[in-house]
């Protein structure tokens, strides 16, 4: 066989411009790049010489499906170099947030873009007109967590209602007491999610994963925790730096991110999922076992199964808030009086996983220095591996049956490539 | 094109946009102006970020007109009228991306699952400027003008309980 390149110039239903390169050479592959060419965002170096309260809001601009994410990574970093704690029930009105996030995030992946590709069918509109009832649950499913986010944020794209120590305004109880119809719908529809996924066909696939995520005693991770890895790593977040790095690689925009020392690593639900199993509120981990999934989910394709169970246990805990919730007295901690300078990092579960932030502030509260780590380019190498693994495996099957495997591959992970560049076009080269 | 619509009950006026880019913020500033023009008991909405939930706004409605920007390579501010139902199934656009579901892909999806207003039209205003920041181009207040005239007319038809609007083929200045 000579050599051959496989090329996907524009990938599909995933979020931001990247393409894939293949290069094979007879039975072996030579090379595999996942291009990322979106244009760096500068997000770090426009953050230099602005107060530390405008973080949150300016940072949530680089991911429209995520902002809350980026707006809990900064406030939580920023807290970390003040000094303040927030805690109570700020603390739970944050994880409230969060659960609309990954309930909105989740429900637009698993039924908009990963769905179609279990159903046989290029994209959800051709798959809701034989699947109606499919889709539409998924857009119930979507606007439950929608809701959440504008009751909770102010509106459900770019919340504003996020700050330094908490918020600007604490809903009324009535507020959110009026979500609970929807709330407890969608976790029905959720539970009808974690079925659907199970039932789908998956390809006979195992990859070695080290997976990384925040793990909490008390909880499924969120806002908090240290990082843990399933290979026996686990430190705050302050120490991230120390074992993990930022690498320049010359087809992409995006950095990848590796274990120092050590290679790729996989962020986001399965990694959550492996490391927090017994932390899942009780419907949830019931709902596991009835389903029979597996205590840690090693093929890449059953990854719609662990995202539909977060959505299921988003559902869950979301309710779990509402029943307990008393609208505090203050809407925030206010920031210290006085402050020398200094430098705060933290990290938190955005949908497709560990969000890191750190900054490093002014006596004046100016931001003199910011690192961001998005879940993507953390799993950009990891995708890359999964990728050349697909290739040995199918290498004689032809161009497009490949090209085909490798941008399913690519979404069962649901790059966000706006994200990492601060996605995908495949181009197999066969020699 | 279909002809003239007829209103068995108020006709929805939808915004679509962007605030903050240029001429895309054009659906929204129409929503102002009617609003301001027929009171806050118009039935005008605005809509930014996902239009996914544009399916249960109008699904039901008998007749719904939504406003946004457009690029086709006609002059900057050329208003465009445009049946959007009867644009068939071919003219749209697949769901390609986590962040959003374009217009095509939401009127895709509505007709997928029977979530469709009785009639749909779009008054689409060419863009000239769509970066962040910008502000609306300069022929861009005289379309906005023209088309707020048009709703108010129309919604006001409406209310009277007659038929109104005029619908000018796609690309007529």
């Amino acid at each position: 066989m000579t050599e051959r390149t496989i090329a996907v110039d524009y990938l599909a239903r995933v979020e931001g411009e990247g393409a894939l390169r293949a290069r094979l050479d007879g039975d072996r592959v030579e090379e595999v790049e996942l291009r990322i060419f979106e244009p760096p965002r500068f997000f770090e170096a426009l953050l230099r010489g602005r107060s530390f309260e405008e973080a949150p809001d300016l940072t949530a601009r680089i991911c429209g499906i995520c902002p809350v994410a980026y707006q809990m990574s900064a406030s939580h970093a920023m807290e970390s170099a003040l000094g303040m704690h927030v805690t109570g029930t700020l603390r739970e009105l944050r994880r409230l947030l969060y659960c609309g996030e990954w309930i909105e995030s989740h429900s637009l992946h698993i039924y908009l873009l990963h769905a179609p590709d279990f159903l046989g069918f290029p994209d959800a509109v051709r798959m809701a007109k034989e699947f109606p009832e499919v889709v539409a649950r998924g857009l119930s499913l979507k606007r439950a967590g929608n809701h959440l986010m504008e009751v909770l944020g102010g509106r459900e794209i770019h919340p504003v209602n996020v700050r330094v120590g908490g918020f600007y305004r604490a809903p009324e109880r009535e507020e959110l007491e009026a979500l609970r119809p929807e709330l407890e719908k969608a976790l029905g529809l959720a539970a009808e999610t974690v079925r659907f996924a199970s039932g789908l066909e998956f390809p006979d696939v195992e990859e070695d994963y080290e997976f990384v995520s925040l793990v909490h005693p008390d909880e499924y991770p969120m806002n908090e925790g240290l990082i843990r890895s399933s290979r026996g790593l686990e430190i705050p977040a302050a120490r991230y730096e120390e074992e993990f790095e930022e690498l320049q690689v010359p087809h992409s925009n995006a950095l990848h991110s590796v274990r120092r020392g050590g290679g790729s690593y996989l962020v986001g639900p399965m990694a959550r999922y492996a490391l927090n199993r017994t932390r899942l509120l009780p419907k949830t981990r019931a709902l596991a076992n009835d389903v029979g999934l597996e205590p840690v989910v090693t093929n890449p394709a059953r990854s719609i199964i662990v995202r539909s169970l977060e959505v299921h246990y988003a559902c869950e805990e979301a309710l779990r808030i509402l029943s307990t919730y008393r609208r505090p007295e203050a809407a925030f901690v206010p920031p210290p009086a006085t402050f020398e300078g200094g430098s705060g990092a933290a990290a938190t579960e955005a949908p497709r996983g560990l969000l890191y932030h750190r900054y490093e502030l002014s006596r004046e509260r100016l931001i003199e220095r910011a690192r961001i780590v998005a879940p993507t380019s953390q799993n950009q190498k990891r995708i890359e591996d999964d990728l050349r693994h697909l290739l040995e495996r199918q290498i004689r099957a032809d161009d497009a049956t490949l090209t085909d495997a490798c941008e399913r591959a690519i979404r069962h992970h649901d790059p966000c490539i706006s994200c990492a560049t601060h996605f995908l076009t495949l181009e197999v080269d066969r020699r | 094109m279909r002809g003239a619509p007829s209103f068995p009950r108020a006709p929805l006026v939808i915004g679509l946009g962007n605030e903050r880019r240029g001429d895309d913020a054009v659906g929204l500033l129409v929503a102002t102006a009617v609003r301001e023009r027929l009171g806050q008991g118009a039935r005008v909405f605005e809509c930014s970020g996902d239009l996914t939930k544009l399916l249960d706004m109008w699904a039901d409605e008998p007749t719904v007109f939504v406003v946004d920007a457009v690029v086709s390579g006609s002059a900057p501010g050329t208003v465009h009228v445009v049946d959007l139902l009867a644009l068939g199934e071919g003219s749209a656009t697949p769901v390609t991306s986590t962040h959003g579901v374009s217009l095509s892909g939401a009127v895709a999806l509505g007709r997928a699952l029977g979530r469709l207003p009785g009639e749909l039209f779009l008054y689409g205003v060419e863009a000239s400027q769509l970066s962040i920041g910008s502000g609306v181009g300069r022929h861009t207040p005289v379309a906005i003008a023209e088309v707020t005239e048009r709703l108010v007319t129309a919604l006001r038809a409406a209310e009277g309980g007659r038929t109104a609007v005029g619908s000018r083929k796609a690309g007529d200045a």
